[in-house]
């Protein structure tokens, strides 16, 4: 085949890849493949190469039963059977640690005393804290303090630093929401900017679920996870979830803005 | 010892306070990914799962020799659920109902389908640095004329003749391979 035969018939297996072959094309080539097998090869592996290296597809095989029944009698021996079952209830043990809640240390319960003592000095002096949420929010806001990525990193999460840095906050949301896919914007700083982005165009609930998100992570900087939404609640005025959050933030002196935390809550109480 | 090498034994061995430590360091971000791309709570137990049964089969078969621990284990989680997401809508588009299937089902289809992409994988970097830049976005669905000013080219019918030429070049590399006459 010259050079150009060749382009010829790539540009035909293109035409039969993407289906926009007519019936007649689709069936005279399909004949031709069943008699030349080196063709067939040829188009299948191009098929294969088409599935495989696109982010959003899979690759599916045409199922080849022998291996798969050969895999299946080694999954099903007894060595695999007692790995499966070991990696199984070590799952359990681990959802088990993972659900256990913090639990609140003694040497924070002289707080429930503290706090009295403060309702006591509110009901006497009313006009000393009569501080709305707004007031705490424009107090402990502290968005700035966000980190940024300054080592080398994906391509994604310098996106969404550059992004972050000239204020584009619906380019983030948009990158964010686009790029379910990506691993990049699952690191805990981009998750942070992420929530502020949607915090920021008052996508409260968006923002919310961001920084579930980035609690879920379990990285070192997950707990700040809570103070954003301690933030976001303080700004939503929502009394109840905001106590709710500062409590779980007290629960661990080891969270983000654990000081901070405690004093807040002496006074809202 | 690597820390890959470490894990990898864990697992071969059943070695419960390792594989622990892996669920404590690995799981939490699988996790997010699943369930922020339509998966449940159970979806992300299965797939950690697979994975692991995933690397003890493979690391069986041949060693593997991994510079990430954490990388691989997340692209095989990642590779898993976008298999599963598949075979889940083959389903429902064929019957509307999704058939029982054994367990083992799905994870040995899965491993012919990872060691089919590793294979091409290993091809592809094989081509030159202009062939992977023009095929890897020609695969992922960019137009010619996208690629055509993205990498600043003058015709679009050179662009398709580049994508061509590529393309023939990776198609000849593999079926120069022994191992794909093991793999059609």
């Amino acid at each position: 085949m010259n050079s150009n035969q060749e382009d010829k018939m790539q540009e035909i297996i293109e035409s039969y890849l993407n289906d926009v072959m007519s019936k007649e094309e689709r069936t005279a080539f399909e004949d031709k493949m069943q008699e030349d097998k080196a063709l067939k090869e040829e188009v299948l592996i191009c098929k294969a190469l088409q599935e495989s290296f696109n982010e959003n597809d899979w690759h599916k095989l045409d199922r080849d039963e022998e291996t798969l029944k050969t895999m299946k009698g080694n999954l099903r021996s007894s060595e695999f059977q007692n790995l499966s079952k070991m990696i199984r209830e070590t799952e359990q043990t681990y959802l088990k640690t993972k659900s256990r809640k913090p639990k609140l240390s003694r040497r924070y319960a002289y707080l429930g005393i503290a706090a009295s003592i403060i309702l006591f000095i509110s009901i006497v002096f009313p006009f000393m804290f009569n501080n709305t949420l707004g007031d705490y929010y424009n107090e402990y806001e502290d968005w700035g303090d966000i980190p940024s990525m300054t080592e080398k990193g994906a391509e994604g999460v310098l996106n969404i630093e550059t992004l972050y840095a000239s204020k584009k906050y619906g380019e983030i949301i948009s990158y964010y929401e686009t790029n379910t896919e990506a691993t990049d914007v699952l690191e805990p700083y981009s998750l942070m900017k992420v929530g502020f982005s949607y915090f920021h165009n008052d996508q409260y609930k968006e923002a919310l679920e961001t920084f579930d998100v980035l609690i879920k992570l379990d990285s070192l900087e997950s707990s700040r996870g809570y103070w954003y939404k301690l933030l976001v609640y303080l700004k939503e005025e929502n009394a109840m979830k905001a106590k709710e959050t500062l409590s779980i933030i007290i629960s661990n002196k080891n969270n983000h803005n654990y000081k901070e935390a405690v004093v807040l809550s002496k006074k809202m109480e | 010892m690597q820390e890959s090498e470490k894990y990898l034994q864990a697992l071969i061995k059943g070695d419960n306070k390792v594989i622990l430590e892996i669920y404590n360091k690995f799981h939490p971000k699988v996790q997010a990914f699943i369930l922020r791309n339509k998966g449940k709570q159970e979806d992300v137990q299965d797939v950690f799962h697979d994975a692991l049964m995933y690397l003890i089969m493979k690391h069986k078969e041949t060693p593997l020799q991994i510079a990430s621990f954490e990388a691989y284990l997340f692209t095989i989680c990642k590779n898993i659920w976008r298999s599963t997401i598949k075979n889940k809508k083959e389903w429902v588009m064929k019957d509307g109902v999704l058939p029982l299937v054994d367990k083992e089902d799905h994870l040995t289809s899965f491993i012919l389908e990872q060691k089919h992409l590793e294979f091409y994988q290993e091809k592809f970097q094989l081509l030159s640095d202009n062939c992977k830049e023009i095929l890897g976005n020609y695969f992922n669905g960019m137009s010619y004329e996208e690629i055509m000013s993205d990498l600043s080219y003058n015709s679009i019918n050179v662009v398709r003749q580049r994508v061509f030429k590529c393309r023939a070049k990776i198609v000849k590399l593999i079926k120069a391979d022994v191992r794909f006459k093991k793999l059609a």
